[in-house]
């Protein structure tokens, strides 16, 4: 297969002015709601889906595309500047991104989320239109065994990234897992832990979680002490990266796209894994100066980079073996059919300029949204200098609202008072909450996965070593948990942390 | 007391631990066997191991020195909780214009930078803006402001 | 500056969205409520739908809502609540009126609805891998009768109508307890399970078409029996279970239908009955559903009542005799 040809048909199909027109509406429209807490890119895309119908199907994926990724930017702005992560990919952004935005680095941190994203989009278009067979084959060598072992990795590199002590990283996973556990039993239908409250039948939504624990805990928590401050960030310091801000990022998003551009081929969880995974990586392999935590360059760099490369490898599985891997990827599947296209297998052989297109058009995306938004990084970082006594009711009504759109369920601003309160108490008793989370989306699929894997393998627990990747996977998280116990070792990550 | 903040953490974990079993043997959820595991296993196994985890936690903290656990802001902590629950509470009965002003005046009481003259115009103004981009903008299928306007 | 922004997003969207106004019925937008998430099988029978009464409704004027849960029965159950002025309607599928109902209760009666009508069908279809020794359904149950209690398959979950067809077709192939002459492996969803059976996890895959029909066309897995009386357009080839002289399999069979809350205005039923008799005859709205993987089947409201009613009680029965329960 001619790699340039084709990539040449796709820039053929979507550079024509109308497209490119479509994607700069589908970019600013998609930042625009992405900026709105708890409005992330799937509720984006289903509320702006029936506008596309009207266009022609290239123009239309095009504009859905610029939707996609405009408000997946419009997520981690949100993040960054007010510590509310609207999707799972943000919670990680928030741990440095927050905090860089707070010492006045707001616009460095949202300009490090877009060169990063950028970087990683480009280079996993190449991969994407270069191995994009091979890595399809690795997706179907995942079965129930390899998915535990690769999720029981995550939660041991999450316990790893808690700078706390690691026992209190562990109890946070623990509990995640058992928030996780709420609502029903995939094998058996049985419904646990929901009080017979029949919105909890599908457990807690990851947003109100998130945002109450994130969002609403962070905002108590600012309240505490209002002799020092009355703003999140006083001054700020220089919009754009500088020399050393470009060197320090570099590495972290080469690492970060690599093993987004992995992670995302696996349908189903391995995507949610990429920032999560690059970001504890990168707090192995990097020694920011000021620590991870406290507003590392690099902490918003790799995740973020990562992010983006999975959403783009997770177009693989779809084109290639017709499965979505994750909400966005169906809502489109579902597009490309009301347009009268076949995704699928079968697209690449039959309708080779639509598949480029799109890749291009994902790629055009990246740009636009390069394009759009350096220049309003300004007006944002700006944003959080207003008294934090008229922000921080923005805040709360925004979340509030963000929760409630969700579903049009009351029940679920409840649950967010509820999570502000807990996330309050683990603010006050220092326990970090990434973990947490991460355990709460990983849980349900770590259960199902090892329960289906024992039933499977008829009851045998060795089936987990002597299956070669799932095996391999256990191996490293199990030398990852050691070296994190070594006390000699632990001594230094704390030392890192405390600096 | 000489580290108060994981001794409080153990406590709470072993809190949760020791409730997730509660609630499971109650509710009678089947622990199954390992090849065939019932709705049981993994919450019973998470509880006991969390229970574990926050028993040794709260142990070590008696022989250990930590910082001091510092003021609550339970003034913040119960305005911010309250508007926010009464915002869920109100939203559909009285619309979506009202919910936010009882949210934003209560939540703006837990500043001590709390003017009236701010608050006021700021609750407007964000409902405003709310039904204007929620509403009309997004279609969100909830009343704006029933009461008054009849919608 | 914000707001500024918002507001011109506000503005961009209104010019989207504009729409013509009348006076009758409808004279606002439509709520449609999907009892499941965005991108399944009913969101899609509810998008296509949508998309082909914009040039009737205008656009936008028929707005999907996705309210997942609970099986698909707090998206009913609010619908059924919902004030009956043709301004909420349901999405209703195979699990929120037949299977979720006969196995235990909700919170509505499930024949008690405004029927609008039928819209789609969709055949469950039993599938192996393309290395699977099993070259026909034959082979697949003599593969079970010796040896019992091995065999696996994965669904979309307990309780759905391919959980409980696989169950149906197996105790018709003669098993005295089908629940265990096969091993279920339950699934998060159809994609999972189609996917297991790709994969070579599980040995053979019972699913709604429109769910593994990509694999099926791009030889990934094999169809080896479809459950009721209709062919698969895509691949006449399969053998029905009607062919294969298995009877009483029709109601093994997903649908997705328009119901709208009891007493419903009277003149927003006529509206719909008559509309979706033009989307009937629509070739734009056929092709889609059949690109969807489903069948095409609008049926006039009695129609569609006497099916669900007939469906429900027969799934009852079934679920009774069968000791199978949630």
């Amino acid at each position: 297969m001619d790699i340039v040809a084709n990539l040449l048909i796709g820039f053929g199909t979507a550079l024509s002015p109308a497209n490119l027109l479509y994607c700069f509406v589908g970019v600013v429209l998609g930042t625009l709601i992405g900026v709105l807490p708890g409005i992330g890119p799937v509720s984006a895309i289903a509320m702006l889906l029936p506008a596309t119908y009207a266009l022609p199907p290239v123009a239309s994926l095009i504009m859905l595309a610029g939707i996609y990724y405009g408000a997946q930017y419009g997520g981690s702005t949100t993040a960054i500047l007010i510590n509310l992560p609207g999707e799972s990919a943000s919670v990680v952004t928030t741990l440095d991104g927050h905090q860089m935005a707070r010492k006045g680095r707001a616009g460095v941190a949202l300009a490090t989320a877009a060169l990063a994203s950028f970087f990683a989009g480009t280079i996993s278009t190449l991969i994407l239109a270069l191995f994009a067979p091979p890595l399809a084959l690795l997706a179907l060598k995942f079965n129930s065994h390899e998915y535990f072992a690769l999720m029981v990795l995550g939660l041991v590199g999450s316990i790893v990234l808690a700078s706390g002590s690691l026992l209190k990283g562990l109890g946070m996973v623990l509990l995640g897992l058992l928030l996780g556990c709420v609502g029903t039993d995939v094998e058996t239908a049985r419904e646990r832990f929901t009080f017979g409250i029949p919105e909890l039948s599908d457990g807690f939504g990851f947003v109100i979680l998130a945002m109450g624990i994130f969002g609403l805990g962070e905002v108590i928590k600012n309240l505490e002490d209002q002799t020092s401050k009355d703003v999140v960030a006083k001054k700020i310091s220089g919009l754009m990266p500088t020399r050393e801000d470009f060197r320090r990022m570099l590495g972290p998003s080469l690492r970060g796209t690599a093993l987004g551009s992995v992670l995302g081929v696996l349908p189903g969880g391995g995507a949610v894994l990429a920032s999560f995974a690059a970001y504890s990586l990168e707090s192995r392999i990097s020694r920011p100066p000021e620590g991870f935590g406290n507003g590392a360059i690099e902490g918003v760099a790799a995740p973020e980079a990562a992010n983006n490369a999975g959403a783009q490898t997770s177009f693989i599985p779809m084109l290639t073996l017709g499965i979505p891997s994750n909400p966005v990827m169906a809502l489109m599947i579902g597009a490309m059919l009301i347009q009268g296209m076949q995704p699928g297998p079968l697209i690449l052989q039959q309708q080779p300029g639509l598949f480029w297109g799109i890749v291009a058009s994902m790629w055009i995306g990246n740009v636009m949204l390069l394009v759009l938004n350096l220049p309003l990084v300004g007006m944002w970082a700006r944003m959080i200098t207003a008294p934090y006594h008229l922000l921080y009711p923005a805040i709360l009504v925004f979340s509030a609202i963000g929760v409630f759109t969700i579903a049009g369920k009351e029940v679920d601003v409840y649950f967010l008072a509820l999570f502000g309160v807990l996330g309050y108490v683990f603010a006050k008793l220092e326990c970090e909450p990434a973990p947490l989370l991460l355990a709460f989306i990983l849980g349900p699929m770590m259960e199902e996965n090892f329960r289906r894997a024992m039933q499977l393998s008829q009851g045998d627990p060795t089936s987990f070593l002597t299956r070669p990747i799932s095996g391999a996977l256990l191996a490293i998280a199990a030398v990852g948990l050691l070296v994190a116990l070594a006390p000699s070792i632990r001594a230094k990550r704390e030392e890192a942390f405390d600096e | 007391m000489k580290n108060p903040k994981d001794l409080w953490a153990g406590l709470l974990f072993l809190g949760f631990g020791l409730a997730a079993i509660a609630i499971s043997s109650v509710s009678g959820y089947e622990v199954g066997s390992a090849r065939h595991m019932g709705p049981g296993y993994f919450p019973i196994w998470l509880g006991g191991s969390l229970a574990l985890v926050g028993l040794v936690l709260a142990g070590k903290s008696l022989a250990t020195e930590g910082p001091p656990l510092g003021q609550w802001a339970l003034k913040p902590l119960v305005l911010i909780t309250l508007g926010t629950l009464l915002f869920a509470g109100t939203v559909n009965v009285v619309g979506l214009a009202p919910a936010i002003v009882v949210l934003v005046l209560l939540s703006s009481l837990a500043s001590t930078h709390f003017k009236l003259q701010w608050a006021i115009p700021l609750a407007l103004g964000l409902a405003v803006a709310s039904v204007l981009i929620f509403i009309k903008g997004l279609g969100i299928a909830v009343p704006a402001m029933p009461l008054l306007l009849g919608y | 500056m914000l707001r500024t922004c918002v507001l011109a997003a506000t503005a961009a969207l209104a010019l989207l969205g504009a729409t013509p106004a009348s006076a009758v019925y409808p004279e606002k937008p439509i709520t449609l409520i999907v009892p499941y998430s965005p991108g399944g099988a009913s969101d899609q029978a509810a998008r296509s739908l949508a998309a082909a009464t914009a040039a009737k409704l205008g656009p936008n004027q028929l707005v999907v809502v996705n309210k997942d849960g609970a099986g698909g029965i707090i998206g009913a159950t609010e619908v059924y609540k919902a004030k009956p002025d043709g301004y909420t309607l349901l999405l209703a599928r195979v699990g929120t009126h037949t299977t979720v109902p006969a196995l235990r209760s909700v919170p509505y009666d499930p024949l008690n609805w405004a029927i609008l009508g039928m819209l789609e069908t969709n055949p469950v279809t039993c599938a192996v891998g393309k290395d699977s020794a099993y070259k026909t359904y034959q082979d697949l149950i003599n593969a079970i009768k010796a040896t019992p209690e091995k065999i696996t398959y994965s669904s979309a979950g307990p309780g759905t109508i391919l959980h409980l067809g696989a169950i149906i077709l197996l105790e018709k192939a003669g098993f005295t307890d089908p629940q265990k002459a096969a091993i279920h492996i339950p699934y998060k969803g159809g994609g999972p399970a189609a996917l297991a059976a790709v994969k070579g996890e599980v040995d053979f895959v019972c699913q709604s078409y429109n769910e593994m029909s990509a694999h099926v066309k791009s030889g990934a897995l094999r169809a080896l029996i479809v459950l009721g009386d209709d062919k698969l357009t895509d691949f006449p080839d399969v053998p029905t279970s009607k062919e294969l002289g298995i009877p009483g399999m029709e109601i093994a069979i997903g649908w997705s239908g328009l119901l709208g809350p009891p007493k419903m205005d009277p003149e927003a039923v006529k509206f719909w009955v008559n509309l979706l008799s033009e989307v009937k005859e629509d070739k734009a709205w056929q092709d889609t559903v059949r690109r969807l993987g489903s069948v095409p089947a609008i049926w006039p409201p009695e129609q569609t009542k006497t099916f669900m009613q007939t469906a429900l009680d027969k799934m009852k029965k079934i679920a009774t005799d069968l000791g199978i329960k949630l």
